[in-house]
């Protein structure tokens, strides 16, 4: 199987044709070649203006890492509601139930194969670590700088500022091992 | 029939009658005292007319309503953060705030990778056309299963739909008008020139070639160019005819 697939993907690079074999959502697919977008762009009918919000994006970015994720899991990291993103990914095929909550009522997501397919990934997985997103020290003093130049935290050093080894929540970016 | 306009609405309040823009003016100029007036009492009176909002003089009373809190919560604590006593929990929850936002931080960076991967897989189109008549998996059985599967393989596919792909369509006449456009500007066109790429796209073609060419030749005939093609094969310059009636405009 893996062999016939190779040699259709060699045949097809082999003549410069328009379409290519690619590993997608854990399985092969037919597409058309990326340089070709232009051309295939006139030939359709409608270019898909199927445009995702920042705020659907950091969403599917949340379930994507965490998953399978809470709506209101996702809500507390954001810091704005879910529920309407969350159900909009959903009905265009994003996101997907992925049972309950341990014990609990609240529903859980999960990315789906046509959100790997969508975003050229081979499957769930492939994506960069978190990790590599972190902010360094110095973007985190930017953000503490601009949060103090808003009005929003105390000048460093002021007695106010609470000690900073108290008992902070754990942050998202511990929980995506 | 004429939509109410919420900047003339009348209010009647105890501290002040008239339209919701004078009073907003007239608390911009400290002429009255925000700290005296009622903010639900002005929300009252404007909901309060007979006829129903529609959405969009509902919303710009809304942002007029908005700006009014606005006012009225930076007249009572001040603008300046300064002025206020330090709370500690404020502090603390400030503090918080810093920490979320650093660990939030990741998500945004992958939501931009994400958007970034969306652009470049967004550039393919992968075949939507079911595996018609292919079974996706054949159990070992008799010979029977066997030629019932082969059946299925062997079976004529139903022809794909074209029905999502745009139907080339040409337009001579509307060629005609590009042309003259065109010749407003320019005496001569070169004929090569109009299937040139344009805005990184390419309009070519040998039917765009053909109907460009039947163009021409219907605009020479009825005598609003001349053509000319002085090599065999080569680039066809097409002429403004001089026009006979300096008083007709060309048409």
């Amino acid at each position: 199987m893996r062999g016939a697939v190779d040699a259709l993907r060699e045949r097809l690079d082999g003549t410069r044709a328009g379409l290519e074999v690619a590993e997608i959502a854990g399985g092969y697919a037919l597409r058309t070649r990326a340089d070709l977008t232009d051309v295939c762009d006139r030939l359709r009918e409608r270019p898909p203006a199927d445009v995702l919000s920042p705020a659907a994006l950091e969403t599917l970015a949340v379930a994507a890492y965490l998953q399978p994720v809470s709506r209101p899991e996702i809500s507390r990291l954001r810091g704005v509601s879910a529920d309407a993103t969350v159900a909009m990914l959903v009905e265009r095929g994003l996101l997907e139930e992925a049972g309950r909550v341990p014990g609990g009522q609240a529903m859980l997501y999960r990315t789906t194969a046509a959100f790997q397919e969508r975003f050229g990934l081979r499957d769930a997985t492939d994506l960069p670590p978190l990790a590599d997103f972190e902010l360094s020290g110095d973007e985190a003093d930017a953000v503490r700088r601009r949060l103090v130049d808003a009005g929003h935290l105390p000048e460093p050093g002021t007695p106010a500022e609470p000690d900073a080894g108290g008992d902070p929540r754990p942050g998202p970016g511990d929980a995506d091992g | 029939m004429t939509r109410p306009d919420p900047l003339r609405l009348p209010l009647d309040l105890d501290l002040f009658e008239g339209p919701l823009d004078l009073l907003l003016t007239l608390v911009l100029r400290d002429e009255v005292d925000l700290a005296e007036l009622p903010v639900a009492g002005v929300v009252n009176a404007s909901l309060g007319g007979p006829e129903p909002w529609d959405p969009a003089t509902a919303g710009e009373l809304i942002v007029l309503m908005a700006a009014l809190v606005d006012l009225k919560s930076r007249r009572l604590v001040g603008d300046d953060e300064d002025d206020l006593e330090p709370d500690p929990d404020a502090a603390e929850v400030r503090e918080l705030l810093y920490q979320r936002l650093v660990a939030y931080a990741p998500f945004q960076k992958a939501a931009a990778w994400l958007a970034e991967a969306d652009r470049v897989a967004g550039r393919v189109h992968y075949r939507r056309a079911p595996l018609d008549g292919a079974p996706a998996f054949v159990t070992p059985g008799d010979a029977a299963d066997l030629a019932a599967a082969m059946a299925r393989v062997l079976r004529e596919p139903p022809a794909p739909s074209l029905a999502h792909l745009n139907t080339a369509r040409v337009n001579v006449s509307d060629i005609i008008h590009r042309l003259r456009a065109a010749l407003h500007h320019d005496d001569v066109l070169s004929f090569e020139a109009q299937l040139a790429e344009r805005d990184g796209r390419v309009i070519g073609g040998p039917l765009r070639e053909g109907t460009t060419l039947l163009a021409a030749l219907e605009m020479a005939h009825r005598g609003e160019v001349t053509l000319d093609q002085p090599r065999l094969f080569g680039d066809i310059a097409i002429r403004r005819a001089p026009r006979e009636d300096p008083g007709k405009g060309a048409r």
